[in-house]
């Protein structure tokens, strides 16, 4: 009996330890880390590569240069400009229509219950307007002035000229300028004191206002003063209104915009030669790109390699294209950051309308100073392009498809401002070129 | 209840265990010197006494002693796990340390035709290691820094079939043809990541995947002298290593002349009890040194090992035999004028789990190696672990 005892223990401690120790040597293959020997010994690396600059001249990279207007619509700004001869030539007036007013309200009445009030009247009313200090250019005060549209206009195709411009549908204002108006009121701004300003309404105009089926009904603002920019960020017509529920009293009801757009005054030309990016209704640039297939030096890669020697796309460690600035028309020079984006153009035939593949320069774009298109100008600035440069080396891709060549340069977001950015274009003395940094070396060879 | 075939078991144990095992991961910066350095396939217990994979007494499955595997009665299998610990210093300011595992050896021996069937999957040459240098570019706004990163990642592994077998009662004679596979990729990498100004530019890549194939035969015989005392040897013939590269490999294909390797051990029987082991391996590997395009000094491997097993040990009702020895031999590449060479102090011990009528089924074998590897230029200090698992009548 004791002897058994003594067996069935020892069997015990036996299985215990074969786990233990299995358990053992697993636990500490798993945990032990892997690290890799490494050293600082010059030695045990291949010869070492060259890494070498490369200007390449527009003329040896570049073709087929356009520039092209008209991409989206000063309604997709969302906000409104106002110019008056701004830099002795710029006129801009916003236009805008409001909502249709609430038919109903939750108001107290005389016993202090709260009920919904189907029976309101507009006593009065005043359009408040929220104004841009930062985008604006005036730092003095300004006179800005109201008034009531008398023909119907469409707000997405409206312009300086045009009240209307559908398929078959065009009207012009019978004023230049989004005119002629009912003046309503005005209004001065001063920047130092504020960023908004408001104009009262009588009833007859909040009346007037009222319906929305009228499509001549709209607000246009206009700025009286000579001489500034100023951009407003948003509108809202308030509604002082008496509830039938409550007749000795009155509150105020905000009605939103249905839509907000400008007009504007002169249009600005095409550049004859040089290259624009941004604006209402935005500028693209598209060029096409070619990457020199070898490089036959410098000297200090010719003692590397034999030159001539392909470029591979492993090869290029950065791709630029390098405009310098130049000093954009004062009326649509950029008060504010510009971002840039690249994208390659995916079927170049049905430009202008092309679909745009993705960004080389991701999210952020890239951002660039406006001082750089007015007192800093003639400053270079690179739009990285290695994805895209990478891809033209490469060729084919894995489905046969070959890379396109045609890069558009636009607006980060667009429409963006009415401000543009502006360059050298090729042909002048700050024409683009482009910047490559390359790393050739000799091939790695066993030991 | 039916079975499949001793053969077709004996693969699928072996695919199965192939699969289950990592690659080969670096324990060494003489990884860098040469083709890299030997890894010996040795179980713990062979690691314990110091012994350089031939001429232990009682069973052993190891691709170097074939006539061993000869004298085996039973189906058997060993895998062995070696983790390891490295710190080296290279100059005055290149130091450093570093840990990896490997598995450089699993092996399994099943009786067919009268004989042992053997196959195993062994370590050959460890070519892991990692480099940078730190650069000065200049660019035409002035000079910029990169780091340039060398990595090498892979391995020469050796897959064995062989056949031994018994002749008399105490002489085992047996033959394995390996094949020599696994591969190796070099890459540099110009990491531009390290200023403000260039953290936008990509990295400059170049390299290579160059797999490598070749053949071995090694023959052997193991000998037990008057129940004692036992003699074994073994050669290995090796024909040229192909490294040849992958389709995108810019580099070349290359060949590599591998040495004639000599083997013979012996261990003895003092006592009851006690029994001593020694061994010695011989292989010039000069005639590998036209082959390299690096200038690379290149010597021999040889070495010899001796150790001493004190087996009447036990813990907790298991036989516990404590194990002790010593080991050097010389590496073939080295980085500075003189040949390196690999000195090793070890001990171990090692658990009986399952024993019949003498056989071991199961067992478990450990080893803790203090050693030193060093020529002029580098010196590394390491302590290795290694355990295997021993399993036999499957």
């Amino acid at each position: 009996m004791g002897r058994q005892a003594t067996e069935l223990k020892r069997d015990n401690v036996r299985r215990n330890l074969i786990g233990s120790l299995l358990g053992l040597a697993a636990f500490g293959v798993v945990a032990c880390e892997e690290q890799s020997p490494t050293s600082l010994d010059d030695s045990l690396l291949p010869q070492e590569p060259i890494t070498v600059e490369l200007r390449i001249p527009w003329e040896d990279f570049a073709s087929n240069l356009e520039v092209i207007g008209g991409f989206g619509a000063p309604v997709e700004l969302g906000k409104g400009i106002l110019a008056k001869s701004f830099a002795g030539m710029l006129d801009a007036r916003t236009i805008l229509r409001f909502q249709a007013y609430p038919t109903e309200w939750e108001v107290r009445d005389t016993t202090g219950t709260t009920r919904t009030d189907s029976d309101l009247t507009f006593i009065g009313g005043r359009v408040v307007a929220l104004l841009d200090t930062i985008a604006s250019t005036n730092e003095e005060s300004v006179l800005l002035g109201l008034g009531a549209t008398q023909h119907e206009w469409d707000v997405r195709t409206v312009t300086w000229t045009a009240a209307v411009d559908t398929i078959n549908d065009q009207r012009s204002w019978p004023e230049a300028g989004a005119g002629p108006v009912v003046p309503l009121a005005t209004a001065e701004w001063d920047p130092t004191a504020g960023d908004s300003v408001w104009f009262e309404l009588d009833s007859a105009q909040v009346a007037a206002w009222a319906d929305a089926s009228d499509e001549s009904r709209g607000a246009r603002i206009e700025l009286l003063t000579a001489g500034e920019r100023v951009e407003v960020a948003a509108v809202i017509l308030r509604l002082n209104t008496r509830p039938s529920l409550n007749p000795d009293s009155t509150f105020f009801l905000d009605v939103r915009r249905e839509g907000i757009s400008f007009v504007y005054n002169p249009f600005p030309e095409p550049p004859p030669d040089g290259i624009r990016i941004g604006g209402t209704p935005a500028w693209r640039t598209i060029l096409d790109v070619r990457m020199p297939a070898q490089l036959t030096g410098p000297p200090t890669v010719c003692a590397v390699v034999q030159c001539p020697v392909a470029l591979q796309a492993s090869e290029l460690n950065y791709a630029a294209l390098v405009f310098r600035t130049s000093r954009t028309e004062a009326a649509f020079q950029p008060t504010d950051t510009v971002g840039i984006d690249a994208r390659p153009v995916l079927s170049r035939e049905t430009l202008p309308k092309a679909p745009l593949g993705a960004s080389v320069l991701g999210l952020a774009g890239r951002l660039i100073g406006p001082e750089f298109f007015g007192d800093q100008t003639e400053q270079d600035v690179e739009i990285p392009i290695t994805t895209f440069a990478r891809n033209l080396l490469k060729g084919a891709d894995e489905a046969g498809l070959e890379p396109s060549e045609t890069l558009a340069l636009l607006s980060l977001l667009e429409p963006f401002s009415i401000a543009f950015a502006s360059f050298h274009g090729p042909g002048s003395e700050g024409a683009p070129f482009l910047k490559l940094i390359v790393t050739i070396g000799r091939s790695v060879e066993l030991p | 209840m039916k079975y499949a075939p001793g053969y077709l078991r004996v693969l699928l144990l072996t695919t199965v265990l192939s699969l289950g095992t990592v690659s080969l991961r670096a324990q060494s910066l003489y990884n860098a010197a040469g083709l890299g350095l030997p890894v010996a396939s040795i179980d713990g217990r062979g690691r314990a006494l110091g012994n350089l994979g031939i001429g232990m007494w009682g069973h052993s499955l190891l691709p170097t002693d074939p006539g061993a595997a000869g004298l085996l009665l039973i189906p058997s299998a060993v895998l062995v796990a070696q983790p390891s610990w490295v710190e080296f210093q290279r100059g005055a300011d290149d130091v450093g340390k570093f840990q990896g595992n490997r598995f450089p050896l699993i092996g399994i021996g099943y009786p067919l035709q009268g004989g042992i069937f053997t196959t195993s999957f062994s370590s050959f040459l460890d070519q892991r290691f990692d480099s940078r240098r730190d650069v000065t570019v200049n660019l035409m706004d002035g000079p910029v820094d990169a780091t340039d990163l060398f990595e090498q990642d892979g391995a020469v592994t050796r897959v064995s079939v062989g056949y031994s077998r018994r002749l008399s009662d105490r002489l085992g004679v047996g033959v394995t043809v390996g094949r020599y596979a696994g591969s190796v990729t070099r890459q540099l990498t110009r990491d531009f990541n390290v200023a403000d100004t260039t953290e936008s530019f990509e990295e400059y890549t170049a390299g290579g995947r160059w797999s490598y194939s070749g053949t071995s035969v090694t023959g052997g015989f193991a000998a037990d002298l008057g129940g004692v005392a036992r003699v074994a040897g073994s050669a290995t013939w090796s024909s040229s290593l192909q490294a040849t590269g992958s389709e995108e490999t810019e580099g070349s294909d290359r060949t590599f002349a591998l040495p004639l390797q000599y083997r013979l051990g012996t261990s003895i029987t003092l006592a009851p009890g006690l029994l001593v082991t020694a061994s010695a391996v011989r292989a010039d590997w000069t005639g590998l040194s036209d082959d390299l395009s690096v200038p690379s000094d290149v010597g021999n491997t040889n070495g010899f090992g001796v150790g001493v097993e004190l087996s009447r040990m036990s813990l907790l009702g298991l036989s516990t035999p404590l194990r002790f020895g010593y080991r050097k031999s010389n590496l073939p590449f080295s980085f500075g004028s003189a040949g390196a060479t690999e000195k090793v102090l070890s001990g171990g011990f090692g658990f009986v789990l399952n024993e019949t009528n003498g056989i071991i089924l199961a067992g478990a074998d450990f080893a803790v190696e203090r050693g030193e590897r060093s020529d002029s230029s580098l010196m590394e200090r390491f302590w290795r672990v290694t355990a295997s698992l021993r399993v036999s009548g499957f």
